[in-house]
């Protein structure tokens, strides 16, 4: 290899490959003097020197190649010289005779083609120019495919031709330098088939175009987009087409949309369990009842057996329709807290009076610590507070065949009015395995023992949880196998003080319950569940005064007129609706009025914590008529603010 | 109390618990409602007011809790919710009429009760 020329001042890099020296040379020469072409120029005498030359310099911006070489001749030095090798600038040197060889060298991928002896030095310099000047379009066209991943091809198959891009190589995972062939793509289990495939339909319509899924020759699965046009020539048809690599955009099409089925599944799910739970509990409060009143005729021992066991099972039954309706309002974020004030001790004692038989059934211990120092009125959703430390002190019970429960409140400190609390429910049960803690807050999950049963749907701890976190708080647990459980719930609790409390007038939560003294409003336009309601409300409160409304209308005018504690409303009735009369107390009263308590009682067996109905927050809790007694007794408890003393 | 083959008055005593005075109260607002609407219904059903007649239905559901009786009572829920659906009304009429056969019958039973409290 000779270098014959000086380099400081070169632009462009022309390999020679020429085994005539005296030829090489006087293109050197006429290369070294052209003023407007400022070039390098490295001699090669063989094709093979000429290959290494490529090899080790990787870039030439032209080759001027002799195809009579001693190592080669004709063609197929031309195509020794390209195979292998990416897009290569490749100016053929033919001799006079050899001028056909020139034009075919054209169709085997050079770009130009110069006849010895018949081209002078400013010749040679416009034509490499030209060429320098076209592979660089080229190599832009090749980079903007590359970046847009859309390759292109070109086939006459009249001709035998196929030429591609070096993108369609890359998206059918070939290697540039292997190059593709007619025979290539009429191979029948090929991927590049396809482009068979769309140039026969692009034959019949003009244009064609598919997306289809292949696997390339790397084995990998990719998506493509491909448009083939026919165009006809004086032999034949020619196909000109591109495809476009669509896999990423597909595929984050298809997990947009799995992912939006996903939702739309749990949407769904979680509607079908609502309507499913409250299509049974409609029968299944059939049930209780019937039972109920099959328990108040005259029954032989057994057949109070039988009703006794339909009652407890229906109990069990309802419970966990119950807890699936709670956790799929918590889910769906349908769960409002209502707020209260409350003695955090007589919330504990509730819950420990409610447990008391089964801790006694289990001969189990049960210990409570309250640090002193937390105060003793706070306002939150007792309610809720009460279901979470109940559920715990359930698990617990039901977990731990001797030993102790232990529940303490310890006092974390306060700032702004919130005290800051922390509940730890403690026993010496079977314990959580490691593993299995992670998990234990979630749905379904349920302990599974070989050598016991522990009833429960496994929604217990997961609507704890929930609560514990809507109500702002944390839960955790820490356990061990074999040695016991320790729940911990920490939370910020609005105190209310002594002043407060007594500003308002409410020391009622000392208030023997028969002595609750409060005004109802009952609102039923039929005069027998009035009557009903009055009667079976005045036996269970003497001191309590029931005012009777026979419909909405009526019900705001007495609202207005006198001091009312909690209103029993009706939701069909002629006049003014429940509904309506409701939705005119919030909106149009002032708040000593507006925030009265309504409850609806109602027939209509569909409503329920999710409707609309409900959901609109006019109404504080619902009943579903026919009701027992105690049903309503416990529903007005839980609604009426703390009753002034008699 | 009678045992009666079609009157269930359960539901009723259990509201009205040891009150006698408000059993009997109950038991002459029943006969009287039960009386009443019957004929309203089938005023309303022969004059295609169908929202009133519906409306009836949902007052009616209530009355029927008390008289105990299960047919009479799914019979005016199937026309009430056909109501809702504009069901085909020759379906619904068999309801209308189901109760029309048990009325008089409970009622008859009922005032045999209420002659003995």
């Amino acid at each position: 290899m000779n270098n014959t020329s000086n380099p400081i001042s070169s632009n462009y890099k022309i390999l020679l490959i020429e085994d005539d020296d005296y030829y090489a040379r006087l293109v050197t020469i006429w290369l070294n003097d052209l003023d407007s072409f400022d070039c390098e120029v490295l001699h090669c005498q063989t094709l093979t020197q000429g290959k290494a030359a490529i090899q080790e310099f990787s870039y030439f911006d032209a080759i001027l190649l002799d195809l009579s070489l001693p190592d080669s001749s004709g063609i197929e030095t031309l195509t020794r010289l390209l195979a292998g090798q990416g897009q290569l600038n490749v100016i053929v040197l033919t001799g006079r005779l050899d001028k056909n060889w020139g034009i075919q060298a054209l169709k085997e991928g050079a770009q130009d083609f110069l006849v010895k002896g018949e081209f002078d030095a400013e010749f040679l310099g416009r034509t490499l120019h030209y060429s320098i000047e076209r592979n660089l379009v080229v190599k832009r066209l090749e980079l903007t495919q590359q970046i847009a991943h859309i390759g292109s091809w070109e086939c006459r198959p009249e001709d035998h031709f196929f030429k591609a891009s070096e993108e369609f190589y890359r998206i059918f995972g070939r290697n540039f330098a292997q190059k593709i062939t007619c025979d290539d793509i009429l191979a029948i289990h090929s991927p590049l088939n396809l482009i068979v495939e769309i140039q026969e339909e692009a034959r019949s319509k003009g244009d064609a175009q598919k997306d289809i899924w292949i696997k390339n020759a790397e084995g990998f699965d990719r998506y493509v987009a491909v448009f083939c046009r026919a165009t006809y020539f004086n032999r034949g048809f020619g196909f000109y087409g591109i495809l476009q690599d669509i896999t990423e955009r597909k595929q984050a099409q298809e997990l947009r949309e799995a992912n939006e089925l996903a939702k739309q599944t749990a949407r769904l799910k979680e509607q079908f369990f609502a309507n499913v739970s409250h299509e049974m509990r409609t029968p299944l409060n059939a049930i209780l009842g019937i039972s109920h009143l099959l328990s108040s005729s005259p029954l032989s021992n057994t057949q109070i057996q039988y009703v006794e066991t339909i009652r407890q099972s229906s109990k069990v039954l309802m419970k966990i329709i119950g807890d699936l309706l709670q956790m799929s309002s918590l889910q769906n974020g349908q769960v409002q807290l209502s707020y209260t004030t409350f003695q955090l001790r007589q919330l504990i004692e509730q819950a420990h009076l409610v447990l008391l038989y089964k801790i006694k059934e289990k001969q189990l211990d049960f210990k409570c610590q309250i640090d002193p120092r937390i105060p003793a009125y706070f306002q939150g959703d007792a309610l809720r507070l009460n279901q979470v430390l109940t559920n715990l002190l359930s698990n617990a019970i039901k977990f731990t065949h001797a030993g102790v429960i232990t529940l303490c409140v310890h006092y974390q400190g306060e700032t702004r009015g919130k005290a800051h609390l922390l509940f730890s429910i403690s026993d010496t049960g079977i314990g959580i395995e490691p593993s299995f803690q992670e998990r234990i807050f979630d749905p379904f999950v349920r302990v599974e023992r070989s050598d016991q049963i522990y009833e429960g749907t496994g929604l217990g701890l997961p609507i704890t949880k929930a609560l514990v976190e809507q109500m702002g708080g944390q839960i955790r647990v820490e356990s061990e196998a074999g040695k016991g459980s320790t729940f911990f719930i920490d939370l910020w609790l609005n105190r209310v003080d002594h002043s407060q409390l007594e500003s308002h007038g409410t020391k009622q939560l000392e208030t023997p319950e028969e002595n609750m003294a409060f005004t109802i409003l009952l609102v039923d336009d039929h005069n027998i569940n009035r009557l009903v309601a009055q009667k079976i409300l005045e036996r269970k409160w003497p001191k309590a005064k029931v005012i009777p409304a026979a419909d909405g209308e009526e019900a705001i005018h007495l609202l207005i007129e006198h001091p009312i504690d909690i209103i029993l409303m009706d939701l069909q009735m002629p006049k003014q609706d429940g509904l309506s009369a409701t939705r005119f107390i919030r909106t149009q009263l002032q708040p000593d009025k507006s925030l009265t308590p309504v409850l609806l009682m109602t027939a209509n067996a569909q409503v329920t914590d999710n409707d609309e109905i409900m959901l609109n927050r006019q109404f504080d809790d619902y009943i579903l008529k026919p009701f027992e007694p105690e049903q309503l007794y416990e529903k007005i408890k839980a609604h009426l603010k703390p009753m002034r003393a008699i | 109390m009678k045992h009666h083959q079609h009157l269930d008055l359960n539901y009723l005593n259990t509201m009205a618990a040891d009150d006698e005075e408000l059993k009997k109260e109950l038991m002459v607002m029943l006969l009287d409602e039960m009386g009443r609407c019957l004929p309203e219904m089938r005023r309303f059903w022969n004059a295609e007011q169908w929202f009133s007649l519906q409306q009836l239905c949902h007052h009616t559901k209530s009355t029927l809790i008390y008289c105990g009786n299960q047919i009479v009572i799914q019979a005016n829920a199937a026309l009430e919710e056909g109501l809702k659906d504009n069901s085909k009304k020759k379906a619904l009429l068999a309801h209308l009429e189901k109760m029309e056969t048990f009325f008089p019958i409970i009622m008859q039973e009922l005032k045999v009760e209420l002659e003995q409290v």
